[in-house]
């Protein structure tokens, strides 16, 4: 546990990606495989049910920090994250006085006051060591401090208890070690300092101490999970509770940690990726395997590198003559590469992160593109050859299972607009005239052959089966298609297509040199992106509640109001857009003008004005006002404008009848 | 009728026609401390603690007409008596007892109950009501040992000399800073202070502070100290030019706010060090103890938490409506 809790710190005392990577690759390279597997789960994100239920683990700290549940609840506001909560608060709690003084509230049991005539209570040199109680520790500026054993009223009992080794046999019917009235273990005080778990491994924590709670009785979980709490110094509390509750990422993005393990095997991080994919449990044995060598050179999931396009600003206007010039519409999709080698199809998002599973129509028609060939373009919700909302398409995020039903209702395509490998070649180096002119046949010839492919053809027609879902038929056709060219003479008659983008459901042109080969990153000067400006607004804010992760305990998470008549209704949530020094004002502000508290919200009055951006306009539910933004965020904060001047309703509706 | 109450100007002794720590012009002031939420321009006459008296000249302008007590000294306003009494804030820093017709006020101002070599060590004073601030009036606020935190400070700077980067600390600039400076090791590296720091050291040497020597951080001592040195600054020269003249830095907060991994992170600095002026949840509840006050009144932070666990206690509790920011702007 503690190579795992140096992990920690190291990821959690620096800010430099560098350093945090070299954190991860040391600590690799050291651990045992048995933990390093654990950890690698974790680090992930992967978790399983949580074996605790929430209220249940707050309950139950509450009680044994003798803290009233509406304080923890306080606390939790605050903090933002329910283990680190828990965790300070029995850190709180738990540090050892001389005296029993489990009770904080007995300090304050003090005599009447006293009046001495004319004077003051207390002799004006007393410090606090001389008033006694728990008051005297704290004046004691002692190296040991305060929670050092030394000082421990260590309840001999207890502690053996304490070091009996956990039954595996922990028997619903209440066998050895286990105590069925559920209160005994709060009653039992031992220091929670005992760092007994420093001689235990990380795997046989998790597999001692968090993996059994699921299988327990309720009175059993909270006796396993107080005895381990109190074996754990801080740092370990805090960890087994992060653990415990899950979404622990430690500072470390999931790219950082695939990249330190590509390092430690010697292997491209898309490689790594591609075998994290693929079915580990956290066991020894598979982390080796995760790491092993000796498999394939050339990984067939390889993708390339993307190429990024600059925006156009709207005064530096890099092109003049459009002559040599590629004009595709932009589209609001998911960037992805499609690659098909070896009898495999493999999607790739933007992110680097497979999502093969997630569209499995285009992976199923990539079937019918020959071996050895890589498409860079984007996937997209599509119906009725045009482009569904964003909002269709998020429905397809992240899931792992694909029903029918869902193919169904949110159809996608993936729309290609550069060929990156043709015929197991790299043809990156080739200019892009060359590439398309290859990618249109690439193209044309699969959507023939996919005609001949009687597996994959999309769904049959099963409307009658989800009659009251009111199911369309799944786009027919090939699911690959060709991203089409914008024809315009000169920009100005480019800048006029330009305008037609919204109303196609895109987010503006794409300039690409034609003489150019398919770049790395960012670089500048052969892709540009001349995107449509977004939509404003501007909104009066009515609520805030607090954010959590690293804005926790500031008021950060905003609700916005427009006018409906002489009314306020809400429409639109944003969290982005501030500085930090804007973050703080609103903060303050929120503070001293709350009108009213539902849970963690508070109603505010009506008096800031903020300018929204936003990229779109739906019919929502959601909100007072029967509309929603898409992708809102402040673009700055209208201290010039009083509340009157914010929009009305009535704008944005326009827009909805628009759009 | 309250011996205090809360009008628009601030605290207000109706009895002896004086305010504590107003936020608007008045007649006469009474200062806890020079922090910038208590000791506000604009008032005619100012009463503090002796070693108070020039930082607040020093804050204040050198124009105000400023008299000072010693701590413990008795002095009587229109029939009302009035003494400081030492907080443990930061130098200077007092809680004012207020005392009329045998009733015992206390205004505690900021405070805190860990110890701090540049100032005087809190003192409990026994009153019937007691005014206390909250600012980390809840339980997850538990200060470690501050020397823990001074050694884990070296050990930081140590690691990034070792790297050839300069360690930045912020601080605020009254109090934090000067804690910590009288605390380093003046033979581990040079120790360059920003201005706005630099200025108040005359004040505390003058009350018998000690001191490692120093350097103004400039840009030219930056990049001659750069990789070596321990730069104190304002949390306000944050991206400043100035730490940027550093060259290759990690940076880190020094704050009771640290203590919660959120505020770390969103603060984007390398290190958080846990160290306060304010008292923690247990210092709030053992100097509320140690006053032996039957009535609390709290202001200044996470009030109304605070009210309620001590009117659970039995306590006669109430939030009293200040001005004073106290969540963090001094911190
Ligand atoms: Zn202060
Ligand atoms: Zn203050």
């Amino acid at each position: 546990m503690q190579r795992f809790s140096q992990l920690f710190r190291e990821l959690d005392q620096t800010t430099r990606t560098s350093e945090k990577l070299a954190a991860l690759v040391r600590y690799f390279r050291e651990a045992d495989d048995a933990d390093a597997v654990w950890a690698l789960h974790f680090l992930l994100g992967r978790r399983g049910r949580r074996p605790i239920k929430t209220t249940l683990l707050r309950d139950w700290v509450a009680e044994e920090s003798s803290y009233p549940i509406w304080l923890v609840e306080e606390c939790y506001d605050k903090v933002g994250d329910l283990a680190e909560t828990l965790a300070l608060l029995l850190e709180g709690r738990h540090s050892c006085r001389p005296s029993e003084g489990s009770d904080p509230t007995e300090a304050i049991e003090v005599p009447p006051l006293q009046e001495t005539p004319g004077g003051a209570g207390l002799s004006e040199t007393a410090s606090l060591a001389n008033v006694g109680g728990s008051l005297g520790e704290l004046a004691q500026p002692s190296a040991s401090g305060s929670r050092s054993q030394g000082g421990c009223n260590v309840d001999a009992e207890a502690f053996r208890e304490l070091q009996r080794p956990l039954t595996p046999s922990l028997s619903p019917d209440g066998g050895e070690g286990v105590r069925q009235d559920g209160r005994g273990a709060a009653n039992v005080h031992f220091p929670l300092t005992q760092p007994i778990s420093e001689m235990e491994t990380f795997h046989e924590v998790i597999t001692k101490h968090l993996l059994p709670l699921a299988k327990l009785s309720e009175p059993e979980q909270r006796e396993l999970l107080l005895r381990t709490l109190r074996a754990h110094d801080q740092t370990g509390r805090f960890l087994f509770l992060k653990l415990l509750t899950g979404g622990f990422r430690m500072g470390a993005s999931k790219i950082l940690v695939i990249r330190a393990l590509a390092e430690v095997a010697g292997l491209s991080r898309a490689v790594m990726e591609h075998r994290l994919m693929s079915k580990w449990e956290p066991t020894a044995a598979d982390f080796r395997r995760l790491l092993d060598t000796d498999q394939t050179n050339r990984d067939p999931a390889q993708p390339y590198p993307f190429y990024l396009a600059s925006p156009i600003e709207q005064n530096v206007d890099p092109i003049t003559d459009l002559s040599n010039w590629q004009a595709e519409w932009k589209w609001d999709g998911i960037r992805a590469q499609l690659i098909r080698r070896d009898g495999q199809s493999i999607l790739w998002s933007r992110g680097e992160e497979l999502v093969t599973h997630g569209y499995p129509e285009i992976g199923e028609a990539a079937a019918a593109l020959p071996d050895g060939t890589v498409l860079d373009g984007e996937i997209l919700a599509w119906r009725n050859d045009a482009p569904l909302p964003f909002t269709d398409l998020q429905k397809r995020l992240g899931r792992k299972n694909v029903s029918t039903k869902i193919r169904q209702q949110v159809p996608v395509i993936f729309i290609a607009y550069d060929l990156l490998e043709s015929d197991k070649t790299d043809i990156r180096q080739n200019l892009l005239a060359d590439r398309r002119r290859q990618l249109e046949t690439t193209i044309e010839q699969a959507a023939k052959s996919f005609q001949q492919l009687p597996s994959v053809r999309p769904p049959e027609i099963q409307g009658e089966l989800f009659a009251e879902h009111k199911i369309t038929i799944a786009e027919p056709g090939f699911p690959i298609r060709l991203s089409p060219l914008v024809e315009a003479s000169d920009m100005d008659a480019l800048a006029q297509r330009r305008t037609e983008s919204r109303s196609r459901g895109t987010e503006g042109i794409m300039l690409k040199r034609r003489d150019s080969a398919y770049g790395v990153g960012r670089e500048r000067g052969a892709w540009w992106k001349w995107k449509i400006d977004p939509y404003t607004v501007d909104a009066v804010l009515i609520a805030a509640q607090p954010g959590h992760g690293k804005r926790a305990g500031l008021f950060t998470d905003y609700t916005f109001g427009i006018w409906r008549d002489d009314e306020l209704v809400s429409f639109a949530k944003a969290y982005s857009g501030l500085t930090a020094e804007e973050i703080r004002e609103v903060d303050e502000w929120v503070r001293t003008n709350t009108t009213g508290r539902h849970g963690p919200v508070r109603t505010v009055n009506p008096e800031l004005v903020f300018e929204l951006a936003f990229e779109g306009i739906q019919e929502s539910s959601r909100h007072k006002s029967g509309i929603a933004l898409r992708f809102p965020r402040i673009a700055r904060w209208r201290k010039d404008k009083p509340v009157t001047e914010a929009d009305r309703i009535e704008n944005l509706r326009a827009l909805l009848n628009h759009s | 009728m309250d011996l205090l109450q809360v009008t628009d100007r601030g605290l207000w002794c109706q009895a002896g026609d004086f305010h504590i720590d107003p936020w608007r012009g008045v007649d006469r002031a009474l200062i806890t401390h020079a922090h910038a939420d208590h000791a506000r321009a604009g008032s005619r006459h100012y009463l503090c603690s002796t070693p108070c008296a020039g930082i607040l000249r020093e804050r204040l302008g050198q124009k105000i007409s400023v008299d000072a007590i010693p701590y413990g000294e008795r002095k009587t306003i229109n029939g009302v008596t009035v003494s400081f009494h030492p907080a443990g804030h930061l130098l200077g820093a007092a809680q004012i007892r207020v005392e009329h017709r045998g009733e015992i006020w206390v205004v505690s101002g900021d405070y805190k109950t860990q110890p701090d070599p540049t100032c005087a060590p809190f003192e409990p004073v026994r009153c019937n009501t007691f005014v206390t601030e909250s600012t980390f009036g809840l339980p997850v606020y538990h200060w470690p040992d501050p020397q823990t935190v001074i050694a884990d400070l070296h050990q930081w700077w140590q690691h990034n000399r070792e790297r050839d980067r300069t360690s930045v600390v912020f601080a605020y600039s009254l109090g934090k800073a000067q804690r910590i400076l009288a605390q380093l090791d003046g033979e581990a590296g040079p120790i360059l202070v920003h201005p706005a720091i630099e200025s108040l050291l005359p004040h505390y040497e003058a009350e018998g502070i000690r001191f490692p020597k120093t350097q103004t951080a400039t840009r030219e001592t930056l990049r001659e100290t750069a990789g070596k040195a321990l730069v104190i600054a304002p949390p306000a020269a944050d991206d400043s030019a100035l730490v940027r003249a550093a060259g290759d830095v990690s940076t880190a907060f020094a704050s009771g706010w640290m203590a919660v991994r959120g505020m770390r992170r969103w603060r984007a600095a390398d290190r958080g060090f846990v160290m306060s002026d304010h008292a923690d949840w247990r210092g709030l509840n053992d100097a509320i103890a140690a006053t032996g006050a039957s009535r609390v009144l709290v202001t200044h932070g996470y009030t109304q938490p605070m009210v309620r666990w001590l009117r659970e206690k039995g306590l006669d509790a109430d939030e009293l409506a200040t001005s004073f920011r106290g969540e963090g702007n001094e911190e």
